[in-house]
């Protein structure tokens, strides 16, 4: 699925290089008139008059509240960055498979949604500096928690991994046994259903979904492996990326992102901006 | 036992704001493609060859690609390669650009159907009218129409039931419909997180809205059984 | 005069002459009886007849009036063919009776259809109608199916269904009944009440060509009959005549193959 989603998008992008490549001439005669004629990124959403955000249903970065209304660490920046360009956001959910696709065809404006700053999301993407750390932790059974305590008791283990995930890049860096499965709560699923024995997914989703008082009791997490960090992704060349680092920047020196984050409980994970 | 009793009504809610997306774009699809489905057929039947070349390429390809890659085209192709998303990214833009992609294939489908139905009435049927004096269209309404959609009510009955099931393949350019709404559950989504009933429970919608399909489209093959 | 002239008749498929230079005549209340071999060309004749086909050259005129001359454009018009055809019936070797109306409806909806064109049609909708379905119900009984004619034809016989397609054919009255081999497709104990039907029709003085296989009934039925071969008339007139001392080698043939049988 992934990979067949990953042709398509590559087949499109050649097929839009040729478009850029036949119109190339025209730029070198002039590159002010070019670029004044192609309007930058910040002014195309301006024009607009809304940013649209992608996400997915993710808590406590994206998710809905009772009333049907999207918050959330992520969403809540999102509202203010948008009223700090002086337009309004739009948040629309997405195929995470998808999210390159999604910027490149402009139905979306960014990926705002817990996004880790992996090889795979800086080379589709331009992305801002990172604003949180998070890990990959690795799920299994409660009972069996106390054998699986360290890096080297998981040799033996089937692992289940989202496809595309910094998990699949830990398990992979450690020749680790491993299923890619289509989303984080796929893996768990799997090792729920024990089609899998363990599974690799961020402690912050491992947080909110595992363990008492969530859908998976009989789950827990132990091991952490590389910790990692989230960014928002904006189109290539987009100028929106640097105006997020200074409205980071900023937001963090008034107090308003930390307030935002202790909100949703996830100071402690916060990264300085400056 | 008692947790889905509590998550029930919460999750029933959404699988209902889901399968109406899934119904929409259901009727959506049959209102466009069954009369454009004609209008093909039409087109891939003419006596004029260049028409029924193309028409039957155009087929060709609808036909022999599969309908997830038509909907990745359709919705992000303008904004990827003529660099203006009509579209948009919001829910209305992405259900338009479904119902386009989903209109377009089952009307290629259904023409084909049709050509069948057309090509099945026997040729003496319309003879029979001509020697009777009766003009080209008194003989397609009175006598071949009927034939002809006898004919084609068991196939178009099977591509209905497809229909109601391909509506599921939307969910790749994200139009939120009942799987997506069973699936959300599983990520977390209104406080419920890890549930995996709900994606199964989908499944009891498409059944239940299936069989009656089948008993609607099986009345209309009992009331055509009359003659043969 | 000739209630039906038919001159130099020539057609081709492709390049595949299949009529020949075909001329006959036939008189008012007369019956010709056509016979010969598959492939002669008897079946594309009564097709030309009914416009089914359009000949390449030749004239056809009905009661003195040309409704087709191959030299003369505008009588090869299509806009004018309909007319034309109802002075012909066909009633064809597959019955093709319209499977989704009754027996009486079959025989009934051509005409109806027609009536409509009729100016006074509004004015006189539920009269029209009357007479049409009583019309149409004497015809069937006529065939000798009173009980019938609310079936649809899958719950007839290919006998029953035969005399169907007659009627229906009748209904229009056309001046000349064509019947293109109409017990070809029937089991041999159903040809019998088919033929009775058709052998009353000529008792009672009906214009009728037909093309058929049952040499005895073409001949007992026929005042004229015609001998096809390789698309042109080979022998024609009086039935004894032609059947039982005919003058040509093929002919012979053919009907001692018959004779064998």
């Amino acid at each position: 699925m992934k990979k067949l989603t990953a042709l398509i998008l590559s087949l499109l992008m050649a097929m839009s290089l040729a478009a850029c490549g036949g119109s190339s001439d025209n730029k070198q005669e002039s590159t002010t008139g070019a670029a004044a004629a192609e309007e930058s990124d910040m002014a195309y959403v301006k024009d607009k008059g809304t940013l649209v955000v992608g996400i997915t249903d993710f808590a406590p970065m994206d998710y809905k509240d009772d009333n049907g209304e999207w918050i959330g660490f992520d969403a809540d920046m999102a509202k203010a960055f948008a009223e700090s360009l002086g337009v309004d956001v739009e948040f629309v959910e997405i195929d995470w498979d998808n999210k390159a696709l999604e910027l490149e065809g402009k139905t979306i404006d960014c990926v705002w949604n817990g996004m880790t700053l992996t090889d795979e999301v800086t080379s589709a993407m331009d992305c801002s500096n990172a604003y949180c750390n998070n890990a990959q932790v690795v799920i299994v059974p409660a009972d069996k928690a106390d054998q699986y305590q360290d890096v080297n008791s998981l040799s033996d283990l089937t692992f289940a991994v989202e496809a595309g995930s910094a998990g699949e890049a830990e398990v992979k860096a450690l020749e680790l046994n491993y299923t890619p499965v289509k989303a984080q709560s796929d893996a768990l699923m799997e090792v729920a259903a024990g089609t899998s024995d363990a599974a690799v997914i961020d402690s912050l989703m491992a947080a909110a979904m595992v363990g008492e008082g969530t859908g998976y009791t009989d789950l827990t997490y132990t091991v952490g492996l590389n910790s990692e960090e989230y960014g928002v992704g904006f189109r290539k060349g987009s100028d929106l990326a640097a105006a997020l680092n200074d409205f980071f920047v900023a937001s963090y020196a008034d107090g308003t992102m930390q307030a935002c984050a202790e909100t949703y409980k996830v100071q402690a994970a916060l990264i300085e901006q400056k | 036992m008692d947790l889905i009793l509590e998550q029930m009504p919460i999750v029933v809610n959404a699988l209902n704001v889901g399968f109406i997306q899934t119904l929409k774009l259901f009727f959506v699809t049959l209102i466009g493609a069954l009369p454009l489905g004609l209008i093909i057929s039409f087109g891939s039947m003419s006596r004029f060859k260049p028409l029924s070349y193309v028409t039957k390429f155009f087929v060709w390809i609808i036909r022999g690609t599969p309908l997830m890659i038509q909907l990745l085209i359709v919705y992000y192709f303008p904004g990827l390669v003529l660099h203006n998303p009509i579209w948009g990214g919001g829910e209305t833009g992405r259900f338009l650009a479904a119902s386009t992609a989903f209109v377009i294939n089952y009307a290629c489908y259904f023409s084909e159907i049709y050509r069948g139905g057309i090509q099945g009435v026997p040729v003496g049927q319309e003879e029979a009218g001509l020697v009777l004096g009766m003009t080209k269209s008194q003989i397609f309404f009175k006598v071949t129409l009927l034939q002809m959609i006898k004919r084609i009510v068991p196939p178009i009955s099977n591509e209905i039931i497809t229909l109601v099931k391909d509506t599921s393949l939307a969910r790749i350019i994200a139009l939120q419909e009942i799987i997506w709404a069973g699936q959300a559950f599983m990520k977390g989504s209104q406080g419920i997180s890890g549930a995996i009933w709900p994606l199964f429970f989908t499944a009891v919608y498409y059944l239940i809205w299936n069989g009656i399909l089948t008993v609607l489209l099986g009345r209309l093959e009992k009331k055509l059984d009359y003659f043969r | 005069m000739a209630i039906l002239e038919v001159e130099h008749i020539q057609k081709s498929f492709d390049r595949t002459e299949v009529l020949k230079d075909i001329s006959f005549s036939l008189e008012e209340g007369q019956v010709v009886s056509i016979i010969g071999s598959s492939g002669s060309g008897k079946t594309t004749l009564l097709r030309c007849l009914n416009f089914l086909e359009k000949p390449d050259k030749g004239i056809i005129r009905v009661k003195g009036e040309t409704l087709f001359d191959a030299d003369d454009p505008s009588t090869c018009q299509e806009s004018g063919i309909r007319k034309k055809r109802l002075h012909f019936g066909l009633v064809f070797q597959n019955f093709n009776l319209f499977p989704q109306y009754t027996a009486l409806e079959n025989v009934m909806l051509a005409k109806e259809l027609l009536a409509k064109e009729q100016p006074d049609y509004k004015s006189r909708k539920k009269e029209i109608h009357e007479e049409i379905e009583s019309l149409a119900v004497d015809l069937l009984t006529q065939m000798g199916l009173s009980d019938r004619m609310s079936n649809y034809p899958h719950q007839l016989s290919g006998g029953q269904c035969q005399r169907v397609a007659i009627a229906r054919a009748l209904a229009l009255q056309p001046d000349i009944l064509c019947f293109d081999e109409p017990t070809s497709a029937l089991d041999p104990e159903l040809t019998g009440e088919v033929l009775k039907v058709i052998k009353e029709l000529a008792d009672k003085k009906t214009t009728m060509i037909i093309v058929t296989h049952e040499m005895a009934f073409a001949r007992d039925v026929a005042n004229q009959v015609i001998f096809m071969d390789d698309g042109h008339i080979l022998e024609q007139g009086d039935p004894i005549e032609v059947m039982e001392h005919p003058k040509e080698e093929r002919t012979r043939q053919f009907l001692s193959r018959f004779n064998q049988e």
